[in-house]
């Protein structure tokens, strides 16, 4: 027994989870103290996030192989596709987001980011070329289409343009020849107004406001101006634990979801929010070791999707806290409070462990 | 399943995995750790800009971004101080504060239910819905944290309904704030003045004043706005995102306004005012040792207490009546021939001259024949042979024509100017006017007409053009009545103290110039002043007191010419004389002087002498009680500083 406990604690990846662990602190300490204003449950609630997904860490740690994920590839698939639908159906009001469950209610968007890096990579996996043509592209679109347009609708603009930057980062990992590419890019500036046009009100109002930051000082540009003035008031060391004028006085919004992070700017300073940083870095460079090691296609697609998915939700949501990007609703992955979104982070955090798994038993396999 | 099958046959298509040969694989992974890097080198480089944007954010632009934080966090509000109390000379509250109950609503708790509070504060009340609105309305830029004032001054029956249903209202609150209050009623009106709501100009002039502040409009009010006001105090609180008080971050307490002692006597105010009740005019009380101001009012009066609420239209159109004129302060403002009040005047510049002497006499037939008018005395009888004392005493006419004559327009001109006619006596009360001493040159001026002998005569019997103030009468019979014939500035500023009580400044009596009349000619005219009074055929003996003996002058002062004149009674109203009543008490050693005028009131002797009688009584019968207060006094002649030397 203890041979074996031995053996499994050698497999796991240390570092990585050293990382997470850092990143889990942060998150905790910034959702206990908006808490303060926002009701107490909330630190419990982000808690238990945790602590379920700690338990799909356990479970996927110990999936004897990862590539048992691919059977359930499309299930899964299909079923982020029922729930989107569902989602429109169920909830009722503007906006179509959550599935109420009672006492907790669930994103299916965020669950979707995870299955689309899991469809991907299931097909590029399958489908095996040393450059990518056109027509693997709209086959890839086929796979994006559906939940991208069920997004959008709810509405969420923000997670449908992070997917279409997620997938579009693994197509380029996957390499395209050039005539692709340069189609791509050429229909994207295309269809740019296109876009813009189907956007709705406060979505091109907060555009705008990003543009103009100074002419919409009391409108959309509220949010980043508080976000930016709670970042400057950190300083060095940031104002303390629970000490935070901005969140504390409500006047930044969305303090511990959207802004998370400027609550944690403006409480722990710039120095901690390098140490932040440097985990979020740490996690990112364990991500794509792993991928670099992964025994297979599958596993490197996954491993890259899933680093990509982390990197471009935290560059996106903390350009955005700085004042560089318009306000969209992306999540700072673990640190913002959210039960679908931790879940769904932590489950990833798992197949990477488990890919790092499995990757140790080959190369021990090997050397026997 | 048949749908499985169908996908299941699509994915195996397109989807089945090709094998590669080892060479291919090795290539590939190659590929994919170089990607890697690159990737990885990326997210390095983003991170890099994050950090330097936090850089700049947090270190850089620090000192920016605090100064934006507490701008919109921390809200400055001003503590009114309580306003200074104006007392009498004994320390009596002639205008204190007493408190006022505002109800007001605070936005930031009731928000939401507005609508419905104002409908319940309506039946409560019985105010109607939509003058509450109003008054919401007026108030919708105050922040929410602010109490705006739906009802101001709520008696104490309506204050008694609204404390017991406060639990159910919430947002709902009673203020409290000061307003003026007059224990002892509306004493001195003109002299105290009101308090109204301060003006644009008024916040110019005042750079403590702000909006909905209340600034003095006239008198002591006015005068002494800066000290009376004291300083407002700050208290800095924060507010949240949505303006919701947080705490309170400091306190600097407001500092209470001075309090002014007035040389007014309450009593003899009070006495004064009774006195006046349903007649027109204005009495001045002064001491003719210091020039203190010991009562001061003009007729009609105004009830200060109308102004601490909105004048209803009532009170309004009493105020401008257009012939009452309530608002004008009589005592300094109104302009009114001096009539025989001037004589003593005459009669000192005819001494000082040489033109007579105490015993030269003139003959009156009842009249003065000159060229071909006929100036009339006011006793068609005549006073047949008649000197100084009988001059004065029974106000003869035909003896000053003769000394108008001898003296001439310019000499009366002089002395009346000596006697401080023709200027103002500088009181500090803002509106004193000059009234008017003629000259020829302004009659040539103003008229265009050359001056007459007639003119002189008018001029020395106090008709014609002489116009005097009370003010000014006051002041001359008091430096008659001055040992030293001191012309004393009349002050009513007794002392000042802060609110912790120290004494800030105190009366210091002030010399304007001395009478240049001989002392014994002054002596020679108190003694003519004295049987005014005292004499049986006297003008002024209806002012006679047992134990008190009194100097005085009545004046008769002429609204119409004479010619036009019929039998007193019949005379309408507004054309009836003006009374005056010039007096000083005792009269061997005078610490009292007063002068009354009242308008369109007939004879000096019958309509005013009773007046000062009356104040006169009240003095009397207070120096038994009440021992003398320690004043400032002109004890030597030698040394002082003489403001201005004829």
């Amino acid at each position: 027994m203890e041979e074996e406990i031995k053996f499994y604690l050698k497999k796991i990846d240390w570092l990585l989870l050293l990382f997470l662990s850092g990143i889990l602190l942060a998150g905790f300490l910034t959702v206990k103290s908006v808490s303060i204003i926002e009701g107490n449950s909330l630190a419990n609630k982000q808690l238990l996030w945790y602590t379920i997904g700690f338990v799909f860490i356990f479970i996927l740690f110990f999936l004897k192989d990862y590539r048992l994920l691919r059977k359930v590839v499309w299930w899964f698939y299909a079923f982020c596709i029922i729930l989107l639908i569902l989602v429109m159906v169920v909830s009722h009001g503007k906006v179509h987001r959550w599935i109420h469950l009672g006492f907790i209610s669930i994103q299916p968007s965020e669950f979707t980011k995870l299955a689309i890096i899991l469809a991907l990579s299931d097909f590029f996996s399958r489908r095996i070329k040393e450059r990518y043509t056109l027509q693997d592209i709209v086959l890839v679109g086929c796979i994006l289409a559906i939940p991208l347009w069920l997004i959008k609708k709810q509405p969420d603009l923000g997670t449908a343009v992070l997917i279409a930057i997620v997938s579009a980062t693994i197509i380029f990992f996957a390499r395209l020849n050039l005539k692709t590419i340069i189609i791509i890019v050429t229909s994207i500036i295309i269809a740019f107004p296109v876009f813009y046009h189907s956007m709705l009100p406060y979505q091109r109002q907060r555009l705008e406001a990003f543009l103009h930051p100074d002419k919409y000082k009391q409108q959309g540009g509220y949010h980043i101006n508080e976000s930016k003035i709670a970042v400057g008031t950190g300083g060095k060391w940031g104002q303390g634990f629970k000490h935070g004028i901005q969140v504390h006085l409500r006047f930044l919004p969305e303090s511990h979801t959207d802004f998370a992070f400027a609550t944690f700017a403006e409480e722990w300073g710039f120095w901690g929010c390098c140490l932040l940083i440097a985990c979020y870095l740490g996690i990112f460079w364990r991500g794509l070791s792993i991928s670099k090691e992964a025994k297979d296609r599958f596993g490197v697609f996954l491993a890259f999707g899933i680093t990509a998915l982390l990197f471009w939700q935290t560059f996106i949501n903390m350009i955005m806290v700085l004042g560089w990007a318009p306000v969209v609703g992306i999540p700072l992955p673990l640190v913002s409070y959210g039960g679908s979104s931790a879940l769904v982070t932590l489950t990833s955090i798992g197949i990477l462990l488990n890919i790092h798994k499995c990757h140790m038993e080959t190369s021990s396999c090997l050397l026997e | 399943m048949i749908l499985k099958r169908i996908i299941q046959k699509i994915i195996r298509k397109y989807f089945e995995e090709e094998l590669l040969t080892p060479r291919e694989i090795a290539k590939q992974r190659q590929y994919f750790i170089q990607a890697n890097r690159v990737f990885l080198s990326l997210i390095a480089i983003a991170m890099a800009f994050i950090i330097g944007r936090l850089w700049y954010i947090q270190i850089h632009e620090y000192n920016y971004y605090c100064e934006q934080a507490s701008k919109h966090r921390i809200r400055i509000i001003r503590l009114k101080p309580p306003r200074g109390k104006i007392l009498d000379r004994y320390g009596r509250v002639i205008a204190g504060n007493r408190p006022r109950f505002n109800l007001c609503i605070i936005r930031q708790d009731a928000s939401g239910h507005i609508p419905e509070l104002l409908m319940k504060i309506s039946k409560i009340t019985g105010v109607p819905e939509y003058k509450l609105k109003q008054n919401l309305l007026e108030g919708e830029d105050t922040p929410i944290y602010k109490p705006i004032v739906l009802l101001s001054d709520i008696d104490w029956k309506v204050l008694a309904k609204i404390e017991a249903r406060l639990y159910s209202m919430p947002g709902v609150t009673i203020t409290v704030d000061s307003q003026r209050r007059y224990p002892l009623g509306s004493l001195a009106p003109h002299l105290i003045g009101y308090l109204r709501e301060a003006s644009s100009s008024d916040l110019k002039r005042f750079n403590d004043l702000d909006l909905g502040d209340l600034v003095g409009k006239r008198g002591v009010e006015r005068e002494f706005q800066n000290l009376l006001a004291g300083k407002p105090g700050f208290k800095k609180i924060e507010v949240n995102a949505v303006d919701r008080f947080v705490k309170v971050l400091s306190i600097k307490p407001p500092i209470p306004g001075d309090n002014i002692y007035l040389t007014i006597d309450a009593d003899l105010q009070r006495t004064a005012q009774d006195a006046f009740k349903g007649k027109m005019g204005a009495i001045v009380v002064l001491d003719p040792r210091n020039g203190q101001i010991l009562a001061f009012y003009s007729s009609p009066g105004i009830n200060l207490a109308w102004f601490s609420k909105k004048l209803t239209k009532k009170i309004v159109s009493f105020l401008y009546n257009k012939d009452t004129h309530p608002f004008m302060d009589r005592v300094v403002q109104g302009c009114y021939a001096p009539g025989s009040i001037f004589k003593i005047v005459v009669a000192a510049a005819g001494l000082q001259t040489g033109v007579i002497t105490p015993s030269t006499i003139f003959y009156c037939p009842g009249y003065l024949r000159l060229g071909r008018r006929i100036f009339r005395c006011w006793d068609w009888r005549g006073h047949g042979k008649v000197d100084l004392y009988k001059a004065l005493v029974q106000s003869c006419d035909v003896y000053f024509y003769h000394v108008g004559l001898l003296l001439g327009s310019d000499k009366i001109a002089e002395f009346a100017h000596y006697f401080g006619f023709g200027e103002k006596t500088d009181i500090d009360l803002s509106g004193e006017v000059k009234g008017l001493i003629p000259t020829p040159e302004w009659k040539l001026r103003r008229w265009q007409e050359k001056w007459q002998d007639g003119d002189t005569l008018n001029m020395a019997i106090g008709q014609g053009f002489v116009l005097v103030t009370p003010i000014q009468a006051a002041r001359m019979i008091s430096a008659v009545a001055n040992p030293n014939g001191l012309v004393l500035k009349p002050q009513y500023i007794y002392k000042i103290k802060d609110w912790q009580g120290k004494v800030l400044d105190t009366f210091k009596p002030i010399v304007q110039w001395r009478l240049p009349v001989k002392q014994k000619f002054l002596k020679d005219i108190r003694r003519a002043l004295e049987g005014v009074v005292e004499d049986k055929h006297g003008t002024g003996w209806r002012c006679k007191i047992k134990g008190l003996k009194i100097c005085g002058k009545t004046g008769t002062a002429q609204v119409i010419k004479q010619a036009k004149r019929t039998r007193e009674r019949k005379l309408e109203w507004k054309y009836r004389d003006h009374a005056w009543f010039v007096a000083y008490a005792p009269a061997d050693n005078p610490k009292i002087a007063v002068a009354v005028l009242v308008e369109h009131g007939g004879h000096g002797g019958s309509a005013a002498a009773p007046i000062a009688k009356k104040i006169f009584q009240c003095w009397l019968k207070l120096q038994h009680p009440r021992p003398e207060i320690q004043s400032p006094m002109i004890t030597s002649i030698s040394n002082l500083k003489i403001a201005k030397l004829y």
